[in-house]
């Protein structure tokens, strides 16, 4: 190849695909692979198909960031191994979504002639994500204790996790359209600089809607998330402190009022704040969680050799706990860092952004990653409370997948054509 | 804008750094609590495939080891009831207990963590067939003796060599034999006699007489010419209108006089002379009142604030009759902190950990304490010991040819006949063995107590030479 802009990327991934072959490997010399046919021909799938994105970005002459997409490659290769490792009659599928990943990928950095275009048309995309959001209360079936999973056939997705990306584009448009308007106000009240109920209307509408909605699915996870990554953009754009503190005091009255209406609320408290008075019951998952962690150490037992199968869950909202066991707080502390140079990654292209849209959505977009990772993280160390939500990358789950390859070919495509 | 978000990315990569503080909290400082839980079933699991590493003695008997018959494992115990304090039980129902519990990680071969031994995961395919063994510094012979010595009475038996604070023996009786755990555990469990407390770390008795050695290191580190003082005991003592009767000690006494019949008056009048503030830091320094860390289960000497000893309390407390309570473990520290001039090594149950090829993963490495006195006056009470036992109320406990140093007590309880205790070291120029001899109602400390120290002694000395 002549024009060898993507060259850094393409060495990267000799380690990706190096750390992929040794896991599995391990995972068969550990004996939990008892028949390696299958599982190396999906790896050698992998292995290729990454390949393939990759020489599909440089023929495209694609200038993006160059570490975006290894990082995150290696967080779906340890995804990949873990669930071959905790849960291998669904490794099939979740290579499958992978492809389906990449190439979501692929189209939204292809077909997406002009970011910016994007935020022509923030309505109809705000309209359509809160219809998919009605649409899983109303036609939705429950998985997991939460009402969030529509039937389509044989696949079954999760609306939630797509709806998050558009609320991001959404917000990135309006809150850039009606910044100033935001930042000054149009009153004030109690020194607090308001602005008129005309501007902060859709605003709010679309806020509180949104966790109406997910109060009914009780899905507090995804609320947090959604409500965090709210709160950050709004900020960027105005940089006023007093909408996240006014924020901040809403969610806590919520919070406060969720915990004095309903009793499982209560209890999700009591849990997080002492899991040992129930063990065996309400306390179970974190429980097992911690003591996954903790027998980890600073090592881990080394992979396929820990018992992370005595987790419930362990695939998808404990695959983080099942990683400690297995690589110790090292590995631990490997994958953490991997977030956060993805979310570094993600700043700086916000950084150099050449409109205001592509920071706000650049910004939008990171804080979601990151917030999401902390939410989930957090909540298996017992750090916050817990809630059911995936490990962007790595958790088994294809919408969550997809929906994170979506928000990496955003952010990819932004620096590509912004340049960084 | 770009410097709204430069705020927001710092507040989120500070939430990442408060991530990874916690995890290493958990993985790290938490690791052992979460790995050891008895409701983590890793260990059991495990435990299914290694076979449980032995508990030997200095000269290679077997304490406990697990048997392979017939595909069935099975923990045996040589020694039973003669070690079960020490060794402790292992049942699926029951849990652990003793070394059992507290060195399980060794026995099962993950002396650091789940890892295996030297980081390396893979390792623990090849050689996770046999736990490790661990050797003690108890020596079978002098257990044995030591159980036999104390026959059907209630009681404890310490032995610490000073210098490096390895336990010798200790027995607790009664006992119980850990491989009849499960089916007598009921039995055991309401037994008013309490076999499954080890007396020798868990038992709380009052010292009587033994406390005056704190009380004279006390008055002896304040105002050291107290060793040079003469006291006119009337035989009796009366604190704040409560009689104590002192027929033992009567006339004109010099200290060492006082300190070798024992005299209630004097360290009576010296406990309140001291203060008791004074008199309670000094219990302190001698670890009466704080965490004993140990091998095992170890509860803590108890001693009230300063604050709340009267002065009646303060007088009953110098002579160990008040709220001061002392377990066996505790006063063979204090005699082997005057044996080791005023410095306590740490007590130790376990010399080695050695890999079942016999290789060494880890040994033992004695350290100081606590500094309790300093060794002026360590001496000064090593010869008001050595003259307890020449002539005073320890006379039982002299051995034909070697100095003996000891002080005796009978505890006054609420249960009946005194307590008989008796704590020394020998040869008391050059320290082998300091012991804590305790036994529940057994009357006079230097009738019953101080024989079976002797013996204790002697044996010690006898293996040295």
């Amino acid at each position: 190849m002549p024009s060898e802009i993507r060259g850094t990327e393409r060495s990267l991934f000799i380690y990706i695909f190096l750390f992929l072959w040794l896991g599995l490997f391990s995972l068969f010399e550990a004996g939990i692979i008892k028949d390696i046919r299958q599982p190396a021909f999906l790896s050698l799938a992998v292995t290729l198909a990454m390949l393939l994105t990759h020489l599909l970005l440089e023929k495209w002459g694609v200038e993006g960031d160059l570490l975006l997409f290894p990082l995150t490659s290696m967080l779906n290769v340890a995804g990949l191994l873990m669930i071959l490792r905790l849960s291998p009659e669904f490794a099939e599928r979740q290579f499958i979504w992978l492809f389906v990943g990449l190439a979501a990928f692929l189209l939204t950095v292809k077909g997406l002639n002009n970011y910016k275009s994007l935020e022509d048309y923030k309505y109809i995309y705000i309209f359509a994500g809160l219809f998919l959001l009605l649409a899983t209360i109303l036609f939705g079936v429950e998985a997991g204790g939460a009402r969030s999973w529509i039937e389509l056939g044989i696949v079954r997705f999760q609306p939630s996790e797509l709806v998050k990306i558009i609320l991001v584009i959404f917000l990135a448009g309006y809150l850039e359209e009606k910044k100033e308007i935001l930042a000054e106000g149009t009153r004030n009240i109690l020194g607090i600089p308001v602005p008129s109920l005309q501007y902060t209307g859709p605003l709010l509408v679309m806020w509180g809607l949104s966790l109406v909605l997910l109060v009914f699915q009780k899905d507090l996870g995804t609320a947090l998330i959604y409500f965090g990554t709210f709160l950050a953009m709004i900020y960027i754009s105005t940089g006023r402190w007093p909408y996240i503190f006014t924020g901040a005091l809403l969610f806590s009255l919520g919070g406060l009022l969720g915990y004095l209406l309903f009793a499982h609320v209560r209890v999700r408290v009591a849990i997080w704040l002492n899991p040992w008075i129930d063990i065996d019951g309400k306390g179970y998952q974190i429980v097992q969680s911690l003591f996954a962690i903790g027998s980890g150490g600073i090592y881990g037992t080394g992979l396929g050799l820990g018992q992370p199968s005595l987790i419930p869950a362990a695939h998808t909202d404990f695959v983080f706990s099942a990683w400690c066991e297995e690589t110790g707080l090292l590995g631990a502390a490997a994958l953490i860092l991997i977030y956060c140079l993805v979310i570094h990654r993600g700043f700086r292209i916000a950084l150099t952004a050449k409109t205001g849209f592509g920071t706000l959505l650049a910004a939008g977009l990171t804080s979601l990653l990151a917030i999401q990772t902390l939410v989930i993280v957090g909540g298996v160390i017992k750090l916050l409370p817990l809630t059911g939500i995936t490990l962007p990358f790595v958790s088994y789950g294809g919408s969550s997948l997809v929906s994170s390859y979506i928000l990496l070919g955003l952010l990819t495509k932004i620096s590509a054509e912004d340049g960084a | 804008m770009n410097r709204n978000l430069v705020r927001i990315a710092g507040l989120i990569f500070a939430a990442f750094s408060v991530v990874i503080l916690y995890l290493t909290y958990i993985q790290i400082f938490q690791g052992s609590f979460l790995l050891n839980h008895p409701r983590n079933r890793r260990l059991q699991l495990l435990e299914k495939t290694v076979i449980r590493g032995r508990i030997l003695d200095g000269h290679g008997k077997v304490l406990a080891q697990t048997v392979v018959a017939d595909g069935e494992k099975r923990r045996v115990y040589p020694y039973g009831e003669i070690t079960g304090n020490v060794t402790g039980y292992l049942s699926g129902k029951y849990g652990r207990w003793g070394l059992e519990a507290s060195y399980n990680q060794a026995l099962l071969g993950l002396e650091s963590g789940l890892t295996g031994e030297d980081f390396w995961a893979i390792r623990r395919i090849d050689t996770g067939r046999r736990g490790n063994d661990i050797i003690l510094s108890l020596d079978t012979g002098l257990q044995e003796l030591a159980y036999r010595l104390l026959g059907d009475r209630k009681g404890a038996v310490v032995a610490i060599e000073p210098s490096t604070g390895r336990v010798l023996t200790m027995v607790s009786r009664p006992g119980f034999n850990p491989e009849r755990i499960e089916p007598a555990w009921d039995k055991l469990k309401n037994d008013p006699d309490s076999p499954l407390l080890n007396r020798a770390t868990q038992g709380l008795y009052p010292p009587g007489s033994t406390i005056k050695v704190v009380t004279a290191a006390g008055i002896l580190a304040r105002n050291p010419e107290t060793a040079d003082r003469y006291f006119d005991a009337p035989g009796y003592v009366v604190i704040e209108g409560r009689r104590i009767e002192d027929r033992q000690a009567r006339g004109r006494l010099n200290l060492s006089q006082a300190f070798a019949r024992s005299s209630n008056y004097v360290f009576a009048t010296l406990g309140i002379e001291q203060g008791a503030r004074n008199f309670v830091q000094m219990a302190h320094n001698f670890g009466i009142g704080q965490n004993i860390p140990f091998d095992i289960f170890t509860e803590n000497s108890r001693i009230p604030v300063p604050e709340q000893l009267s002065k009646l309390e303060l007088g009953e407390s110098a002579i160990g009759q008040g709220r001061v309570m002392v377990t066996p473990l505790n006063m063979a520290l204090v005699a082997a902190a005057v044996a080791n001039k005023g410095k306590v090594m740490a007590p130790s149950l376990v010399d080695e950990i050695r890999r079942p090829d016999g290789s060494l993963i880890r040994a033992f490495q004695p350290r100081v304490l606590w500094h309790t006195i300093d060794e002026k006056t360590a001496d000064i009470l090593r010869q008001l010991m050595v003259a307890a036992v020449a002539n005073g109320t320890g006379r039982s406990a002299a051995i034909p040819g070697i100095q003996v140093a000891g002080k005796t007590g009978s505890a006054e309880n609420p249960h009946g006949k005194t307590h008989a205790w008796f704590i020394g070291f020998g040869p008391a120029d050059d320290p082998q063995v300091a012991v804590a001899v305790i036994i529940e109602n057994g009357g006079a400390g230097g009738a019953e107590a101080a024989p079976l120290a002797r013996e204790i002694i002697k044996t010690v000395i006898g293996q040295k030479r």
